[in-house]
């Protein structure tokens, strides 16, 4: 159970996907600029990394009892587009109000390393199922954390004035860079609350 | 790949417009299948072979007066260790392979232990720390100070004393976690030579 | 045939300035901003994602006649895919070291939107050597960017210069170049110590990354602005090699991001040419 608490607070702090791994930076900086846009993408985002990790342990499993591990970055790459596709269309028909609400960001989440990221990220750590699970989840709503509260910083940066040279994409990334060092303020959290014993 | 295919093409009647499509991609994908393999297994054996190297390398550099070591050993609590002998044949300790969770993930070391259970030197298998900071654990000032140490080591930020080393500046995860992998080997060592006697 | 050689040349630089992938085009940020630690390691990363956007362009772009339509997003990712694994075990077997450095972001490079968004925007319509030359000329200039973030960030994050240079060189025998392997300056200069000048080791951190980013960034659109040139700009879609394919959302698209995205714009150019 510990453990479990360490893997959801290092998704979502110390270890968050967007700021210190760098991970899905393409729709961190892409879409958040209005809250209503970055919390969809996230709650897509959670959606695909927990279906993606439920899929591809087992494939994974397989690939490695029969000596074909090497066929991973393409199997799971592959297995990620056809879950989209196929979230997108069950969606799309049987719940359509959440398909206007995520339906739009499902295909930029192909090519969204996070995803791919994860998958990878919880083979190569060797997670157990759950613990998989429970990662994919994690990053996700680190991945949603991030955005959220970038959104909230970029509505303040807009209201204000900036020097010329940094405005637009300059100013956001500098913008990033402090939230992330912000985020350095965790780090030991985990280690200190003992729950990594 | 198959359901792939099929899903976008599922409201053409005609069946040569799904089966042409889900044909190509199958041959796609054999063709990139059939390559993979055979690169697989030229480089393979390859790779095996400089792992076996790296880990030589790290079994010779943690015990200097080792002529040869015995064949990979599970211990009771699974930490994997190999038995090092000296020129002439006599038992002049053991090397531990543990791992100590760091700041940018596992940081795999090897550690060696002579017979009166005093450590003889540690080595990184993998460490992926922040360079500049945790990285620099692999600076020979650090590594150094386990030499000769026994029981169990503590860490201290300001000074190293009789029973703790000095911790990296900035990087007190990183230092904590490769101790922490040392007693692991150190526990390990007291747990196998009890059983022997 | 003149014409046509100008053209060539054309859509040979054009990556490696004018539509610079990471410094104007804005793709391929996260492999830009992670691996940069050191100008090996950007410099490693570079070459890397170069091999498999030149050689899945050349793919792609034979095969594109082969290819139907409604499964093109696919077969790019097979073709894609396949050189990435080729690649990462070929760095595995003989360059471990960077594979070490690179660690995840080795298979990432699959997803690195520039060779998706290559494949789409080019390769798929137009000749092999042509679109041969557009993924050179992407990869150099992503190779370029990536070193140019790499040196700054090692120079100031760590006070040296191409350190690891060796275990790169590694494929080609033991002490090539007499056995250069970085300048470690304050190794060099040890007055800089007792000056007690440390290495701002932000730099290496991920917040140093965007920094240093954003900084570029700044410089770089200065310069197009003189040249006339508009502002980098990343838009929800504009930058997405996905765009074409979620096309039923796309009035959605614009609606969710509604500034007029500047590098669509530029991409139908570079698919008209």
């Amino acid at each position: 159970m510990k453990f479990y608490l360490a893997l959801l607070l290092m998704g979502l702090l110390t270890q968050n996907f967007v700021l210190s791994k760098f991970l899905g930076i393409c729709p961190f900086l892409g879409v958040s600029k209005k809250l209503d846009t970055s919390a969809g993408m996230s709650a897509a985002v959670v959606l695909v990394m927990v279906l993606a990790t439920a899929v591809t342990w087992p494939i994974n499993v397989f690939l490695e009892n029969n000596d074909l591990a090497y066929l991973q970055t393409i199997v799971f790459i592959l297995v990620i587009a056809a879950l989209v596709q196929l979230i997108e269309i069950v969606m799309k028909k049987y719940l359509k109000p959440l398909y206007k609400a995520l339906g739009i960001y499902l295909p930029l989440i192909t090519t969204n390393c996070a995803v791919l990221g994860v998958v990878l990220l919880n083979v190569d750590n060797g997670y157990n199922y759950m613990q998989s699970l429970v990662n994919s989840f994690a990053a996700g709503l680190g991945f949603g954390l991030a955005m959220i509260m970038f959104a909230g910083v970029r509505g303040r940066i807009e209201n204000n004035d900036i020097p010329k040279f940094l405005e637009g994409l300059p100013i956001t990334l500098i913008a990033a860079a402090l939230v992330s060092l912000s985020f350095l303020g965790f780090a030991g959290i985990i280690e200190n609350m003992g729950l990594l014993a | 790949m198959e359901e792939k295919t099929t899903a976008p093409a599922k409201k053409e009647s005609n069946l040569k417009l799904i089966l042409v499509p889900a044909l190509v991609l199958l041959l796609i994908s054999g063709i990139a299948a059939l390559l993979l393999g055979l690169v697989n297994d030229v480089t393979k054996p390859v790779i095996a072979e400089r792992e076996k190297e790296e880990t030589a390398a790290a079994m010779r550099a943690v015990m200097a007066e080792a002529a040869e070591f015995s064949e990979e050993k599970t211990a009771e609590d699974g930490t994997v260790y190999y038995e090092a002998y000296a020129a002439d044949g006599s038992l002049c300790g053991c090397i531990f392979t543990t791992t100590g969770s760091g700041y940018g993930g596992e940081i795999g070391v090897m550690t060696g232990v002579d017979a009166e259970g005093k450590v003889t030197g540690i080595a990184f298998l993998s460490i992926n720390e922040t360079p500049g900071m945790g990285m620099k654990a692999q600076n020979d000032d650090f590594k150094n100070q386990y030499i000769g140490r026994s029981g169990e080591i503590g860490v201290n930020k300001a000074a190293a004393t009789d029973t703790e080393i000095q911790a990296i500046t900035g990087a007190t995860i990183t230092s904590k976690a490769v101790t922490g992998a040392v007693n692991a080997a150190l526990r390990c060592f007291e747990q196998i030579s009890g059983e022997a006697k | 045939m003149a014409a046509e050689k100008k053209s060539l040349g054309k859509e040979f630089t054009k990556g490696i300035i004018k539509q610079n992938p990471v410094m104007r085009l804005v793709l391929g940020t996260c492999a830009t901003l992670a691996v940069t630690t050191s100008l090996v390691n950007g410099f490693g990363m570079g070459v890397s994602v170069t091999i498999v956007l030149v050689c899945s362009n050349i793919v792609i772009s034979l095969l594109r006649k082969a290819i139907p339509n409604k499964v093109r997003i696919p077969a790019y990712i097979v073709v894609i895919a396949s050189f990435v694994t080729l690649v990462q075990m070929l760095v595995k077997a003989y360059v471990p070291a960077l594979d070490k450095s690179l660690g995840i972001f080795l298979p990432l490079i699959v997803v690195n939107c520039i060779i998706l968004g290559r494949a789409e925007a080019f390769a798929g319509k137009n000749g092999v050597l042509v679109s041969a030359l557009d993924g050179l000329g992407m990869g150099i200039g992503f190779t370029a960017a990536c070193c140019a973030m790499g040196v700054i960030r090692e120079f100031l994050g760590g006070g040296t210069f191409m350190t690891g240079l060796q275990s790169l060189l590694s494929v080609f025998g033991e002490n090539v170049l007499g056995g250069f392997d970085g300048i470690d300056f304050y190794k060099a200069f040890p007055f800089l110590e007792k000056l007690t000048l440390q290495p701002m080791t932000i730099m290496l951190l991920p917040s140093g990354g965007f920094f240093t980013f954003g900084i570029l960034m700044a410089v770089t659109n200065r310069l197009a602005e003189r040249k006339g040139g508009k502002k980098a700009e990343l838009n929800g879609c504009g930058s997405c090699p996905m765009a074409a394919v979620c096309g039923a959302n796309k009035a959605e698209c614009a609606g969710a991001e509604k500034e007029t995205a500047a590098v669509p714009a530029e991409k139908k150019e570079a698919a008209a040419e």
